[in-house]
């Protein structure tokens, strides 16, 4: 689990409380979660489960729902037939067959449930402006640019389209966009940062451009970019050493002075008198009088408080992933050399329009790959779009775990057609959807809240009338935290 | 003149075969599902192509072992038609020079070896409307080609015409640019207004809507050459179209000189007033291609439009190096509501007929070009893949790894 | 009635009144006072509707189903420069004296702002093509309001010419470098003189061809010189853009010239400073929405007397705003604006209804509430034109298009 002490007073209240709320749950059941579980029906707040405190900020919420499917994909490759999923106060507090409804639940009917997509690589509900800020560093933060009274059509049509999470990122092309967050679609959720932000620190990503000011740059300046992009990982590290270093100084020094201290207690009587002496004799001889001076009396200066650096040593370090736009096959391969030495860096490549040719190791090493196959997402500035409709099945058939994201832009509405589109050339139909739901949130740190249909995670659910990824299916119901948000 | 296919002599050739002895090479493919493209399904499907029509399609046609014979563990669908598109045109697809050129003929910039013709083979698409792109009053004839062998469906299959603000602004006529470029007296189109106080240096005519609609109504009102034969109502007009005011205008007009044809553009065709409007016109609607942005009344347009019985198509413009954007903006169109089986027969039968070609392609059906695809499934669920293509009985593109 | 309703239903309730309303073809609207902007107002009167058309005005009550009741009553507004639902595309650049050419296929109907111009309480419009032509065309009177057709629209094809005179028809035109300045090509006006030339020229030579006759002339040069030989006739006026003094006395020289009757000078910012050659002329007056630097176009300086100036003179007075977003900014604002620089309440009454109808020639049908009118009515909640009052309801062809009763949650 992370380190959060360090970086809490670095973020935004929003964030702080998003992080406050999400704690508990991080420490909660991670297992299965699939019983036929006790639901609590005489207690209305849900917390039966044992997984939300008294203290949770976020209040009792929505109505009971008991969803109906003949088919619940627990997640992509387990499956249950004809069963009930209970969602009481935004969680899903029961999975199995048989589960009765309680008095007053509304019920919900279809085909087949399965868990709300999350897009991974979205800038859905960001403030444009903030979208494309050019002017963006590592600590600038996603959920700062989150506008929660955004009417945009973007967010419904999301919705529409089953994504009820996004992993957001803000900044434009620049080297390092900062904080990204994952974040709910839906829009009348959004009013209380608590319900908007289920994880305000999901990942620090950055861009290794193919162009800069509209002009294209060539090899040299785009490896140029990797190995700055590399040089401030090695800043965040030496910074998060430095301070390493401080504490184990500062502890050194608090020792000391304790023994001083209890070195003084001990001969109090005879320091007192010495230091009387002394007094007197300076007054005798008309000089100034001089205490004495410790070597403890310095005090470890504590390191220049940075707040990029410190966000840099939590990607150095692991504890955040390290999200990287990258596209030619020289920068990935620049880019996998370089990193190689860090080996708690949790690096994932979006884009990677020519990630294939360095499968192996990208397997190899466990690093997730974002494609954007999607033929229509819009422009960019660059041929380099990850638009090929293969690269998914490619990486996917090399071992890569591959991911399925909307492209950075606001339309996450397609998400489902594009993992649809990458299953339809050549991508294991369950990795396709495992890479908008399962995947996705375990890239970005919360297995434990989305992804899945399971006891305790939040109830983020779609109810359709057929296969998720079959485009001729309806969606019928879309659950978000545990509200009906479209139907 | 392209001369046209004598239908009926062709329909009862293919009779003939049926009855007869095939004389020249038969094909017979037998799919887990036909569709035929009227929303008729057929399990287990036999189509029987013979010299590059179709000569029977049904459920209970023997297989003559005599002949080849195909076993297709998917479903067989009529090919796909982009209803206006560039594709293989190299940018060349408007005279910039003047605004009227009704005796374009767009079919003389098509180059049927250009890459995106293959791609969109590959795609599923057999056929494209190859149309310009509205900067034109009047752009030219738009043509019908096939994605493979070259092949031209129709080179006369409308007058492309435009009531779109590109039309008036192309060429940097927009106001404010009128600083000294040379008059050229050529570019005053013939039969406009002889204006011998012209002001304007170098920019084309017309700049407004009021002098478009008057150079449209002069040409129609006193027709000659091709735009006679659209007035009589041989040829469909293709009239570009887009702000609703624009589509309204465009209605307007058509009715005006008794027009047949579609308008292309045309996003928010779902208003009520646009869609009364071009219900009471007759024309069609070319609609796309989606994009991922595209707004929710845009897509539901289709919905509309097909509940109003104004028949639609979708178009490639734009997107001519991608064309999975096609089958993708008809999934778009389903997902905001419309009929699966009516978006279908938009990107087939109805293409067709918006096109003036539904006696050659759109559907499987007797008598018809053998323009087909073999998919791994549905075609509007976008996992299913194009596993064969096969135009004018011809295998003309296959998966790679694919079994056949 | 309607029972009170809470605030966030108010929305809702005045979309199901509209939706009900559309099918009353009659009503009796009560107020305390009725500005009729054709004599003396009526306290405690009544306008009866029927039919899209004014059935009664009176004192009283009067007497039918369908009752709305309000402080005040005044006729639909008319601003004959409201500059909505046109773009740069209205106006015909091939040539700068387009006269012939009709705006009327330029408008966009479907626009937000009509609804928008609607709701303040301006019913009907002028709308003219831009001014990148010295001679634009032919203006329309429309309604703001119904289905978005010209045939739904349209109260008036031709009625009236545009033209203008100062900047704007010559912004951005130059001759080329290094060209000689006399060249062939190169006849687009640079400068005020050259679009006044031009705007003399085209009546020059309408009235040659007149003289000459013009058999075998351009059809479209033929209609050209009829419509301006009409604007001579007094037959069709023509309203000119012109803001600052110098472009004013320029359109007061051409009306001498060419002997027009009726000319119309829109902007008209500068109308203050020479009253004395404005009264001479004879001219109608449309003035643009008052800023409160004064500044306008043109460099031109906007008095805020000036609409009681061009009153006193006894000339024919509109005003306008231009089709002002700013709530504050809006027709009815203007002419409280007005008021506050000294024009008397009946005269602001009569500058965006009755003046303006006239001045185009469509008074037998807009701008006052008489019996046989077309049925465009205001209601307002208290007296028109103060900051604290507003157009509460609106009735356009007889159809209530704002319902008053939903404003004031009834």
């Amino acid at each position: 689990m992370r380190v959060q002490s360090l970086i809490l007073p670095l973020l935004s209240g929003a964030l702080l409380l998003a992080s406050v709320a999400a704690a508990p749950l991080r420490d909660g059941p991670d297992g299965d979660g699939v019983v036929a579980a006790d639901p609590p029906p005489g207690d209305p707040s849900g917390a039966g489960a044992g997984e939300a405190p008294a203290s949770s900020p976020v209040p009792i919420r929505g109505e009971t729902l008991l969803l109906r499917a003949a088919r619940v994909i627990v997640r992509p490759g387990r499956e249950i037939a004809d069963a009930e999923i209970l969602v009481q106060n935004g969680r899903i507090v029961a999975v199995g067959a048989g589960l009765a409804a309680p008095p007053g639940a509304r019920v919900l009917e279809g085909e087949v449930v399965c868990a709300g997509f999350l897009d991974p690589w979205s800038s859905l509900g960001i403030e444009p402006g903030s979208a494309g800020d050019l002017s963006t560093t590592p600590a600038t933060a996603a959920v700062d640019g989150v506008d929660p009274y955004d009417p945009a059509e973007g967010r419904r049509e999301a919705l529409r389209g089953g994504v009820t999470c996004a992993r957001v990122q803000a900044g434009g092309p620049a080297q390092v966009g900062g904080v990204g967050a994952v974040v709910r679609t839906a829009e009348r959720l959004a009013a209380t940062p608590g319900e908007l932000v289920v994880l305000g620190d999901a990942c620090l990503s950055a861009t290794i451009g193919v162009t800069r000011g509209g002009r294209l740059l060539d090899v040299f300046e785009r490896v140029g970019e990797v190995e700055r992009l590399v040089g401030q990982i090695e800043r965040g590290r030496a910074y998060r050493e430095s301070w390493v270093e401080h504490r184990h100084d500062l502890e050194e020094w608090e020792k000391k002075i304790a023994e001083e201290a209890a070195k003084l207690e001990k001969d109090f009587k005879k320091a007192k008198k010495d230091r009387e002496k002394e007094q007197k004799e300076a007054a005798e001889k008309d000089k100034e009088f001089k205490e004495k001076k410790y070597k403890e009396d310095r005090k470890p200066r504590a390191p220049k408080h940075d707040a990029d650096a410190e966000v840099l040593a939590r990607a150095a370090e692991g504890e955040i992933p390290l999200v990287v736009e990258v596209h030619r096959a020289e920068e990935i391969r620049a880019l996998l050399a370089k990193t190689a030495a860090f080996d708690r860096l949790r690096l994932v490549i979006a884009g990677g329009t020519e990630a294939a040719a360095h499968a192996a190791e990208l397997a190899k090493r466990r690093i997730p790959v974002i494609v954007w196959p999607a033929p229509g997402l819009g422009e960019r500035p660059d041929e380099y779009d990850g638009h090929d409709l293969a690269l998914a099945g490619e990486l996917g058939r090399a071992g890569v775990q591959v991911l399925i994201g909307s492209g950075g832009g606001p339309h996450a509405r397609d998400l489902r057609n594009l993992a649809a589109l990458a299953a339809g050339h050549g991508l294991d139909p369950a990795a396709a959807l495992a890479a908008i739901t399962t995947n996705a949130a375990r890239v970005f740190d919360v297995p434990d809240r989305l992804g899945s249909v399971e006891r305790g995670k939040d109830a983020e659910l779609l109810v359709l009338d057929g296969d998720p990824l079959d485009t001729t299916s309806r969606i019928r119901f879309v659950i978000s935290h545990g509200e009906v948000v479209v139907e | 003149m392209i001369p046209t296919i004598p239908r009926l002599g062709l329909l009862s050739l293919a009779s003939f075969l049926a009855a007869q002895a095939p004389a020249g090479p038969v094909l017979q493919v037998r799919a887990r599902e036909v569709r035929v493209g009227d929303g008729t399904v057929i399990p287990n499907g036999v189509l029987v192509v013979q010299d590059g029509r179709i000569a029977r399609v049904g459920a209970d046609i023997p297989i003559d072992e005599r002949y080849a014979f195909l076993a297709h563990d998917g479903v067989l669908t009529a090919g796909m038609i982009a209803d206006h598109s560039q594709m293989g045109l190299a940018g060349e697809a408007n005279e910039d020079a003047r605004s009227v050129v009704p005796e374009a003929r767009i079919l003389h910039g098509f180059r049927p070896a250009h890459s995106a013709v293959g791609k969109a083979l590959a795609a599923g698409i057999t056929a494209v409307v190859i149309a310009p792109t509205g900067e034109n009053l009047i752009g030219g004839v738009t043509a019908v080609v096939k994605t493979s062998g070259g092949g031209v469906v129709d080179g006369e299959a409308h007058l492309a015409l435009s009531f779109a603000r590109a039309a008036l602004t192309a060429g940097g006529s927009e106001p404010g640019f009128f600083f000294g470029r040379a008059e050229d007296p050529a570019q005053t189109p013939d039969g406009g207004p002889e204006d011998t106080e012209s002001a304007v240096s170098g920019a084309r005519y017309p700049t407004s809507y009021s002098g478009a609609w008057r150079e449209l109504a002069a040409r129609f009102t006193d027709p000659a050459g091709i735009v006679a034969g659209v007035a009589r109502g041989e040829l469909p007009v293709l009239i570009e179209a887009w702000e609703r005011h624009e589509v309204e205008r465009a209605t307007r007009f058509s009715r005006r000189f008794s027009l047949r044809g579609a308008v292309r553009g045309a996003p928010l065709a779902g208003d009520e007033h646009v869609l009364a409007a071009l219900r009471a016109s007759g024309l069609g609607v070319i609609l796309g291609p989606f994009e991922a942005g595209q707004t929710h009344a845009s897509l539901a347009a289709v919905a509309a439009l097909q509940q109003a019985g104004v028949p639609v198509a979708f178009a490639l413009t734009g997107r001519e190096n991608e064309p999975e954007m096609l089958r993708v903006s008809a999934v778009r169109a389903v997902e905001a509501g419309a009929d699966p089986v009516l978006v279908w027969k938009a990107l087939t039968g109805d293409a067709a007929r918006l096109a003036g070609v539904e006696a050659r392609i759109g559907r499987l059906a007797s008598g018809l070009d053998a323009d087909f695809v073999l998919w791994s499934g549905d075609p509007l669920d976008l996992r299913s893949r194009v596993e064969a293509v096969y135009v004018d009985g011809k295998r003309a593109y296959a998966r790679e790894g694919a079994s056949r | 009635m309607i029972r009170r309703l809470p605030t966030g239903l108010a929305l809702g309730a005045l979309a199901v009144l509209g939706a009900s309303a559309a099918a009353q073809d009659a009503w009796v609207i009560r107020a305390e006072t009725i500005y009729t902007a054709a004599g003396d107002p009526i306290a405690g009167g009544h306008v009866r509707v029927e039919k899209g058309k004014i059935a009664s005005v009176g004192s009283g009550p009067g007497s039918g189903a369908n009752v709305l009741e309000a402080a005040a009553v005044t006729p639909g507004m008319i601003d004959l420069s409201a500059r909505i639902g046109t773009t740069e595309l209205s106006v015909e650049q091939s040539t700068e004296t387009a006269a012939e050419l009709s705006v009327v296929e330029a408008i966009d109907f479907f626009s937000f702002r009509w609804d928008r111009e609607l709701r303040s309480g301006v019913t009907a419009v002028l709308v003219s093509p831009y001014d990148n032509d010295v001679i634009g065309g032919l203006a329309a009177v429309v309604k703001t309001g119904g289905p978005p057709t010209l045939e739904a629209r349209l109260v008036k094809e031709a009625a009236a010419l545009r033209a203008a005179i100062g900047s704007q028809p010559s912004a951005g035109n130059r001759t080329p470098r290094g060209a000689p300045p006399s060249s062939f090509y190169f006849r687009r006006p640079t400068t005020r003189m050259g679009v006044e030339w031009v705007l003399r020229k085209a009546y020059w030579d309408a009235i040659q061809a007149a003289e000459r006759g013009e058999a075998d002339t351009d059809p479209h040069v033929r209609a050209r010189h009829e419509v301006l030989r009409r604007t001579i006739r007094g037959e069709l006026p023509v309203i000119v853009d012109a803001w600052a003094t110098q472009d004013i006395r320029t359109a007061i020289f051409l009306k001498e010239e060419f002997q027009i009757p009726r000319l119309i000078v829109d902007g008209a910012a500068e109308a203050w400073r020479e009253p004395e050659l404005l009264a001479r002329a004879g001219l109608g007056v449309v003035l643009p929405p008052h800023v409160f630097t004064g500044r306008t176009r043109e460099e031109a300086f906007f008095a805020w007397d000036c609409a009681a100036t061009v009153e006193e003179l006894g000339l024919p007075l509109a005003l306008s705003a231009h089709g002002a977003r700013d709530f504050g900014a809006r027709l009815d604002r203007q002419a409280g604006f007005a008021m506050r620089g000294g024009l008397p309440f009946a005269a602001a009454l009569a500058s965006v209804t009755i003046h303006p109808a006239r001045m185009v020639g469509v008074d037998d049908r807009l701008g006052s509430l008489e019996v046989g009118k077309d049925a465009d009515v205001l209601l307002w909640n208290g007296t028109p034109f103060e900051a604290t009052s507003a157009v509460i309801g609106v009735l356009l062809n007889g159809e209530l298009v704002l319902d008053p009763r939903a404003a004031a949650g009834q």
